[in-house]
């Protein structure tokens, strides 16, 4: 193989619908999907949450700023709910679904399969205390964006997205005239006035031209240059971690240079940093790339500080354990624990590529094995028995019913398989949990649109 | 956007809708994906970009697509929970017509073989496909010249 119309020849002739007729579907689907609304509304909600949840990337992606401990009580109990959980814990954006799967989530996620949780022979069966945070966003859009603007050298207006609203309150900034801030020339910076405050630049013109070797009868480009990596337009280890030292401290987190992770390849360049906490590290995270071209690509961060609460009792690791069976204990923890345990779920960790981009091979060739059960085939609920044989104490984050960040102290539960779970320490009483029934059905393991302001 | 409105511009839709979704699963899952679409499409209608309707199908699609296989492959593997969303149509749906290029295909990571299938078999234009994936124009050139790359490569 082979020139570019013999692939397209051969991708044409290899069209699954060629093989497979489309069914002609009926017009009423869509009035049938329109009545449907009503009927989902309870759903509905979680989806959006779901879906400001992943704006807000607070996952693996982000990153946070400085703490400032405004208040330390000690309560022994809590008889008045400190907090109200949202009903999406355990439903975060993808990055984090990892935690979810074992930390419970299994009862939404997987109807088809069963876990069984025990504790083994070396878990602490001590209680003790933990500080509550809640993370309060500082200054106001206007300001940050303003801030932002100013580091990464935009210029524009603050506009609000289409769908603004007082439950979804997107702004952008730049020069593009696109009702959603994107096109694909103008350099935008995005944020997001809930939770942690999170904001976004994006730099269209960081990644290489594209140019048309060969049209087609129909004018349209069959053949594109074939990119090649410029390694030698990237910043060094040294530079990037400097760029981040200055945007990171600039935009409210204090790191030191040896805080900042660096993954490189040829392809690009990231650099991230946690918030830290009361000296532990949070799943708020800042971060900074390279594209190919060596130009700085997209950052970002957050506008927030995190507020002593408050020091509540805890449970023993021993019987956190009983939690992982209950998806509503789920709680976030730093991406740094991802790190860890990756090698065990896939192996090395894969060099870094790109945002938005596979990374593993390995993972490609899975669907090439997987057997999709015949239609209509029962499916028989599996049990995998799962044994915490280890336990860490972190402070984990967690969304409000008002859709405010917590900082709370959990347990990193460590599985006999080289995974673990991440669920809530404090005692009963202290948050008050959303009630199953109000998310009694299977929650996607990602938005289901994916589609963002962006 | 009134239910009038959203009949009259999607109902033409479907033929797409169903073409891409017969590629990636069970023809008789068809009709049951395709309302989950419409669903939510219905629902986050606010949101359809301008123009870009159909590509923005596509997206709520592919994610419908990528949790209908996670449902199905759950009771498999507890590893596979974790695998990246995989919406592109599988290597067993290609070897139905070429062998060799199923064995490439399967070698490309899921986002390679989105990308070109986007563009091959749906047909989209680069910029149209990019809204799809929602990147940048010029990141899905360089993502669909990779993976056709490495996908001739594949089949030498």
């Amino acid at each position: 193989m082979t020139n570019n119309d013999e692939l397209d020849q051969r991708l044409a002739k290899a069209d699954p619908a060629l093989k497979r007729v489309a069914p002609e579907l009926r017009e009423g689907i869509l009035a049938s999907a329109i009545a449907a609304d009503s009927k989902l509304t309870i759903r509905a909600s979680f989806e959006l949450l779901s879906q400001n949840l992943r704006r807000a990337s607070l996952g693996l992606a982000v990153g946070g700023s400085a703490a400032a401990v405004a208040v330390a009580m000690v309560l022994t109990s809590a008889p008045t709910p400190l907090l109200q959980l949202s009903g999406m814990q355990g439903a975060r954006n993808t990055e984090s679904a990892p935690a979810q799967s074992d930390v419970g989530a299994s009862k939404m996620m997987m109807p088809y399969m069963n876990f069984e949780y025990l504790a083994g022979p070396d878990l602490s069966n001590e209680t003790g205390s933990g500080q509550v945070f809640k993370l309060v966003r500082q200054s106001t859009p206007e300001e940050v964006l303003a801030n932002v603007a100013a580091i990464f050298d935009v210029e524009g207006t603050i506009k609000k997205y289409p769908d603004f609203a007082e439950t979804n309150p997107g702004y952008f900034f730049g020069q593009s005239d696109d009702p959603w801030g994107y096109d694909g020339k103008n350099p935008v910076i995005s944020l997001w006035w809930s939770g942690t405050a999170s904001w976004n630049y994006s730099n269209p013109i960081a990644y290489p031209e594209s140019t048309c070797e060969e049209t087609d009868a129909d004018g349209n480009c069959a053949t594109w240059t074939e990119f090649k990596p410029t390694p030698e337009l990237l910043p060094s280890k040294e530079e990037a971690i400097a760029k981040a030292l200055e945007v990171f401290n600039a935009t409210g987190l204090n790191v030191t240079e040896a805080e900042i992770r660096i993954d490189l390849s040829e392809w690009g360049v990231n650099a991230s940093a946690s918030m830290y906490v009361d000296g532990q590290p949070t799943n708020v995270e800042w971060y900074l790339g390279w594209s190919s071209t060596g130009i700085l690509s997209y950052a970002g961060g957050h506008s927030v500080a995190a507020e002593a609460m408050g020091t509540f009792d805890t449970i023993s690791a021993l019987s956190a354990v009983d939690r992982l069976a209950d998806w509503r204990w789920s709680g976030s923890p730093s991406g740094t624990y991802y790190q860890r345990f990756q090698p065990v779920m896939y192996g090395e960790p894969a060099p870094y590529v790109k945002e938005g981009e596979a990374s593993a091979d390995s993972e490609a060739s899975d669907s090439s094995i997987a057997i999709d059960p015949m239609p209509g085939e029962q499916i028989e609920p599996e049990t995998v028995t799962l044994t915490v044989v280890e336990s860490e104490s972190a402070l984990l984050s967690i969304w409000d019913a008002n859709g405010e960040v917590w900082l709370v102290p959990g347990y990193i539960l460590i599985n006999d398989q080289g995974w673990f779970g991440a669920v809530i320490a404090l005692i009963e009483g202290v948050i008050e949990l959303p009630k199953e029934t109000e998310v009694d059905f299977m929650p996607l393991p990602a938005d289901e649109t994916g589609v963002s302001n962006k | 956007m009134s239910p009038e409105q959203f009949t009259t511009l999607y109902r033409g839709f479907l033929p797409q809708i169903s073409s891409y979704l017969v590629r990636r699963c069970e023809k008789s899952d068809v009709e049951e994906l395709a309302s989950r679409v419409f669903e939510i499409a219905w629902r986050k209608r606010a949101q359809a970009p301008k123009n870009f309707e159909l590509a923005w199908l596509y997206r709520i699609a592919g994610f419908v697509v990528a949790n209908h296989r996670r449902a199905l492959k759950s009771e498999q593997s507890f590893v596979a929970r974790f695998r990246p969303l995989d919406f592109a149509p599988s290597p067993e749906d290609i070897a139905i017509a070429d062998l060799s290029l199923s064995y490439a295909w399967g070698k490309l990571n899921p986002f390679e073989r989105e990308a070109i299938s986007l563009t091959a078999f749906e047909g989209l234009s680069n910029q149209d496909a990019a809204k799809v994936l929602e990147i940048s124009p010029n990141a899905f050139t360089l993502r669909l010249a990779k993976a056709r790359a490495k996908l001739k490569a594949n089949l030498q």
